[in-house]
């Protein structure tokens, strides 16, 4: 027996958008804690990992932990059209993944499981002395911003506030949130730190504020960038980790 | 031509992905000497500008480097400095093969025939003082970095892989082996099909690592045997004992103590004492800097298309591949992170 029900499919569908640029396939586990699945892409520059608790889910019927190996891309496609209130049912049916959503009518896609080689992977070990707490919707913005000039970002955190930077040819921008802006919810600064990395990678998982209120990143300088983003309060989190670009 | 063992050392395909944001310490005169034998035309005449200057070897560093740059590899070439007193007679010989070559190619061609004018142009390729002077000039244009050896080229990007600056060095001779380096990547510049010699076939030419840990381990000798064998069989610095191919040679070594090669050496081959030494401690310096800079367009296309009648638009496309991979090189990896 699986059965799990969501009464809305935006955190679902926008965290899975967000993971499946930077990672072809993935293993979820599924269990009555919930979905957990982590991974990192091919070439080792990101490392995604995505936990949606019970409490992410109104019903949650699981006999026993399942592995399930799915096609990222094609589960985007499948959580694409569904409208981001639609009611959605998660089963298994003989070697499927089956999605249902209920809003216009009941649409139920049924998505061939694949086989993927169990590999471990390693989580890099880090410690942060620079931690900002912000609405994700600022750093969507900031991200937005920096992309106009620059394909490259720098976060700075500072003890006076969190700013992003963007500098090519084109010329130079900066998205600064001030200690004491509503967007910027906590700030602890031990150590200011600085470090670049490449936008796209963030542009990719920034499409997961559409299902979170709430991020945290951290850093040190020049060394990879931690964020946290907080899906329905505490009910889910999404973890990304990206090494930075270290210029010679 | 280096040191003849690749018959009996254990080789490994790679593929460019396993290469990707690796340093390699690349052997500069190994590299130009191969584009300057392959970048020609059917009848063996070299890519030349409007005034006769031979450009193959520019052709080639500036294509062949953004090949690799653009597959993530991190390129350093590293130039020959003055060569040990030792290899002057190999250089000598050298300089009469490229004469004789270079003979047999006019007659080649007077005869009309293409296939050998090809043979022996190649066999004549010359590196001149200007032709290295002008590579230097044209990977500072674009941001590639070189190192200048005081001496062999091969020992101090050998020195560069020892000391963790490069991953591994990038030749098509075996000598950093001897030279102590882990790993030696072979068919690096090359681009994906070379021509057989003498051959009309083509054959597909993939990387392959070399490690310096499983050649000893399958040989079943250690670094200081492997200089040995080296020398039994022929170097840049010594003729080879007669008759003795790399499988006698290692056969030998493996059998015999210490002593009692150095007996032989000491007999058969006269300073090996020396040429041990140019490779257990050769001349190096640690005193280089690797950073891969942003390339310079128009710099480039001043040199190679206005003064040197390069196509403008090939030249062009190559800047932009390479600007984009050089941008992408200073990406990292988490794996610096694994604990």
């Amino acid at each position: 027996m699986l059965r799990l029900v969501m009464p809305e499919a935006k955190t679902l569908r926008y965290s899975i958008e967000a993971i499946s640029n930077l990672i072809d396939e993935g293993s979820f586990k599924i269990s009555e804690n919930g979905i957990y699945m982590r991974a990192m892409d091919p070439s080792r520059i990101a490392y995604i990992e995505l936990q949606l608790s019970r409490d992410s889910f109104e019903t949650i019927e699981v006999d026993e932990e399942v592995s399930v190996g799915l096609n990222l891309g094609e589960l985007k496609k499948r959580f694409s059209a569904a409208k981001p209130s639609d009611y959605v049912e998660i089963s298994m049916d003989k070697g499927f993944f089956v999605i249902r959503f209920k809003g216009k009518g009941t649409t139920t896609f049924k998505l061939p499981i694949i086989e993927i080689e169990e590999e471990d992977v390693p989580v890099p070990n880090l410690t942060f002395r620079a931690n900002a707490k912000l609405r994700s919707s600022a750093l969507k913005e900031g991200v937005k911003k920096v992309g106009i000039v620059s394909d490259t970002i720098k976060f700075i955190l500072t003890r006076e506030g969190v700013s992003m930077v963007g500098e090519s040819d084109l010329g130079e921008v900066e998205f600064l949130l001030e200690r004491g802006d509503e967007d910027l919810i906590s700030l602890e600064v031990e150590e200011e730190a600085k470090a670049s990395y490449t936008l796209s990678y963030i542009e990719d998982v920034v499409k997961a504020t559409a299902a979170s209120e709430v991020v945290s990143i951290s850093l040190n300088t020049d060394h990879p960038l931690r964020m946290e983003f907080f899906i329905s309060g505490d009910a889910g989190r999404m973890i990304f980790l990206l090494a930075p670009r270290i210029e010679q | 031509m280096g040191v003849q063992i690749g018959e009996i050392v254990p080789k490994r395909e790679l593929s460019f992905k396993d290469l990707r944001g690796k340093v390699i310490a690349i052997d500069a005169f190994n590299s130009m000497y191969q584009f300057l034998a392959t970048i020609r035309q059917p009848d063996g005449t070299p890519l030349m500008d409007s005034t006769g200057r031979v450009t193959s070897h520019l052709s080639g560093l500036l294509y062949r480097t953004t090949n690799l740059v653009e597959e993530g590899v991190k390129p350093v070439y590293v130039f020959d400095g003055e060569p040990p007193e030792l290899k002057s007679k190999t250089i000598e010989e050298r300089r009469e093969t490229r004469k004789e070559a270079e003979m047999h190619w006019k007659e080649a061609l007077e005869r009309g025939d293409i296939e050998e004018a090809r043979k022996y142009a190649q066999a004549s390729s010359k590196l001149t003082d200007e032709m290295v002077k002008e590579s230097k000039e044209l990977l500072d244009y674009m941001g590639i970095p070189w190192v200048q050896a005081p001496s062999e080229g091969e020992a101090q990007a050998s020195h560069m892989v020892k000391r963790g600056d490069a991953w591994a060095v990038g030749s098509q001779d075996y000598d950093s082996l001897l030279f102590g380096a882990s790993r030696l990547v072979r068919n690096l510049t090359l681009t994906g099909r070379r021509k057989l010699p003498g051959k009309k076939t083509w054959i597909e030419v993939k990387p392959e690592l070399i490690d310096l840990r499983e050649v000893l381990d399958k040989l079943g000798i250690d670094s200081e045997k492997l200089i040995i064998l080296g020398i039994l069989v022929g170097t840049d610095y010594n003729e080879g004992v007669r008759g003795i191919g790399p499988k006698r040679a290692l056969d030998l070594v493996k059998r015999t103590e210490k002593e009692l090669l150095e007996e032989l050496l000491e007999e058969k081959v006269t300073q090996w004492r020396e040429i041990f030494s140019i490779f257990s401690n050769p001349e190096v310096t640690s005193e280089y800097s690797i950073s891969f800079r942003k390339p310079s367009r128009d710099k480039i296309i001043e040199f190679l298309c206005e003064e040197r009648d390069f196509s403008r638009d090939r030249v062009e496309k190559a800047i932009s591949r390479l600007e984009k991979s050089m941008a992408s090189l200073s990406q990292s990896s988490l794996e610096a992170w694994f604990s």
